[in-house]
């Protein structure tokens, strides 16, 4: 199959269209990561060569003169969304600082309210130990999110471990505590 | 051109100069119809942090040993923003989704609509101009068993209540966050007690998506055996002891990378730590040789604690990471990170 599909790339090059268009090579590129990626960079080495993108350095003639009032289309259409977007922002900033000026309360530590919120961890390893006397005491803890969680909602798998080992008898005993724990808001 | 009328010109000027500045654009794109209908996009990131550094100053290993996915690129160079893209990117990639780096010049990006426009913002931030400085600053301290926490936060500030915040302190509790001014208190307090050790407090300023490291280190000599060398036979046989001479490296070595999330203020820190410390003055042991020469040997006590932390933080929040209870100590670490904006930037 992977033949096959270098076969049509390669004379969709030589017939300078862009390969990417062509939906048996969009599946293989979905289906075979790898093959994306080797794709990718042969476009990406050809573009280099070229100079100029891939997008539209191998698009036939006839399908840029299709192409070009689309893209002017789009880069117009990006573009207004560009100055209106730019006007909120600066509405939004302009009336950010001024709430941002506004005299606030001090922010000594006996008059301002704070909070304990939960970390956000994508990933941690915590791993603590001990050498001497050739021994080694010690623990590890790691943290991670649940599978398939998004970053609005974290848990924390725990995996603890209390190791003791020697030189002459590497890792003589081990122990492993896991929990799983949601990390609720604390206050 | 020529379907565009003259009165049109500074109007298509103004938009073309407004493209510009808009987000990263794709090189390439494959579109794909399937149920999460993902796509693989390629991004230009020649104009965003990393590289605008040098290849010189990348030490991160392209391999990731964390991270089995994770090839890096050959020469390095887009690692460090390849890695941050693939540890933030929101929503997180499933099984099939894949960030990398290629031609050391690209990222190709295969995911969902949502990820896409993740990483559009993402590449964004990373270029912005001027390039924000971030302050990134680690404290490690030990918390020995026994203190009475509830006492030593009885005046938290805030409203927060002391058995709370003294419950963070728990082997085995979750990692917080608190404000900065929130996090001096804290550290004020346990410092105030002999029950904790404020060991170090490195400090780093960096460029997002850009690889920093720091390294301390000292080196000690011990002697930490004798071995007996025999000269000559018989009557005139000669013991010598003969020094076995060990170096022992401690101090902090910290390598890592911050990056600038699109969420408001977020900032991505992804950091490995390893921090150990040499107890001195070295135990000294006696001990005798064969011909019952007595001499001395060093045992020393080595105290190591390692950290490998991804972690989102908002702009002047501090985290706080509690380590598993070695030998009646708990280590504590603190991690801070804070944009540096120019006098007169943000007002």
């Amino acid at each position: 199959m992977n033949e096959s599909i270098w076969h049509r790339v390669h004379e969709h090059l030589d017939e300078r269209v862009d390969p990417l268009e062509d939906p048996l090579v969009q599946e293989a590129c979905v289906s075979d990561p790898e093959f994306a990626k080797e794709l990718v960079s042969l476009l990406v080495s050809i573009d280099r060569l070229a100079g100029v993108p891939v997008s539209s350095s191998a698009r036939p003639e006839a399908a840029t003169k299709v192409w070009a009032p689309v893209h002017h289309l789009r880069s117009a259409s990006i573009s207004v969304a560009a100055v209106v977007l730019l006007g909120l922002a600066w509405f939004a900033f302009d009336t950010w600082s001024d709430d941002r000026d506004r005299p606030r309360p001090s922010s000594g530590p006996h008059t301002a309210a704070f909070t304990i919120r939960p970390a956000r961890i994508d990933h941690a390893r915590i791993r603590s130990e001990t050498w001497s006397g050739g021994r080694v005491r010690g623990g590890e803890r790691v943290v991670v999110p649940r599978e398939g969680s998004d970053a609005t909602e974290y848990w924390s798998r725990t995996a603890s471990a209390l190791e003791t080992r020697t030189e002459s008898e590497p890792r003589r005993l081990q122990v492993y505590v896991r929990s799983m724990t949601r990390n609720d808001p604390i206050r | 051109m020529n379907s565009m009328p003259l009165r049109l010109l500074p109007l298509g000027f103004l938009l073309s100069t407004c493209s510009l500045l808009t987000a990263q654009k794709p090189v390439a794109t494959v579109e794909h119809d399937g149920p999460l209908n993902r796509t693989l996009v390629v991004y230009d990131v020649r104009g965003v942090a990393p590289l605008a550094a040098g290849p010189e100053l990348v030490l991160a290993p392209a391999k990731d040993e964390t991270d089995p996915d994770f090839e890096g690129s050959p020469d390095g160079s887009l690692d460090s923003l390849c890695r941050l893209a693939r540890v933030f990117v929101h929503p997180r990639l499933l099984q099939g989704e894949s960030i990398r780096a290629i031609a050391n010049s690209y990222l190709v990006v295969f995911g969902r609509p949502a990820q896409q426009a993740w990483i559009r913002r993402f590449l964004d931030r990373q270029a912005e101009e001027p390039k924000p400085q971030i302050d990134i600053q680690f404290t490690i301290g030990f918390l020995h068993q026994g203190a009475n926490l509830g006492e030593v936060f009885s005046e938290a500030p805030g409203g927060i209540d002391a058995g709370t915040l003294a419950s963070q302190f728990a082997p085995g509790s979750d990692a917080c966050v608190f404000e900065d001014a929130f996090a001096d208190y804290v550290r004020g307090a346990l410092m105030s007690t002999e029950q904790f050790d404020l060991l170090n407090a490195p400090r780093i300023l960096s460029y997002p998506a850009t690889d920093v490291s720091l390294s301390a280190i000292t080196q000690t000599s011990i002697v930490r055996d004798y071995t007996e060398l025999r000269i000559g036979g018989g009557l005139e046989e000669v013991v010598i002891a003969d020094p076995q001479v060990e170096l022992i490296h401690d101090g902090i070595q910290l390598r890592g990378r911050v990056c600038l999330l699109p969420e408001e203020d977020g900032l991505g820190v992804d950091f490995l730590l390893d921090y150990s410390e040499l107890q001195r003055p070295i135990p000294v042991v006696e001990t005798a040789l064969s011909n019952g020469q007595i001499v001395k040997i060093q045992d020393p006590e080595l105290r190591r604690f390692e950290l490998e932390a991804r972690a989102r933080l908002q702009d002047g929040e501090v985290l706080q990471i509690v380590g598993p209870l070695t030998d009646g100590r708990l280590p504590i670490l603190w991690l801070a990170a804070r944009q540096l904006k120019l006098p007169g930037e943000g007002r």
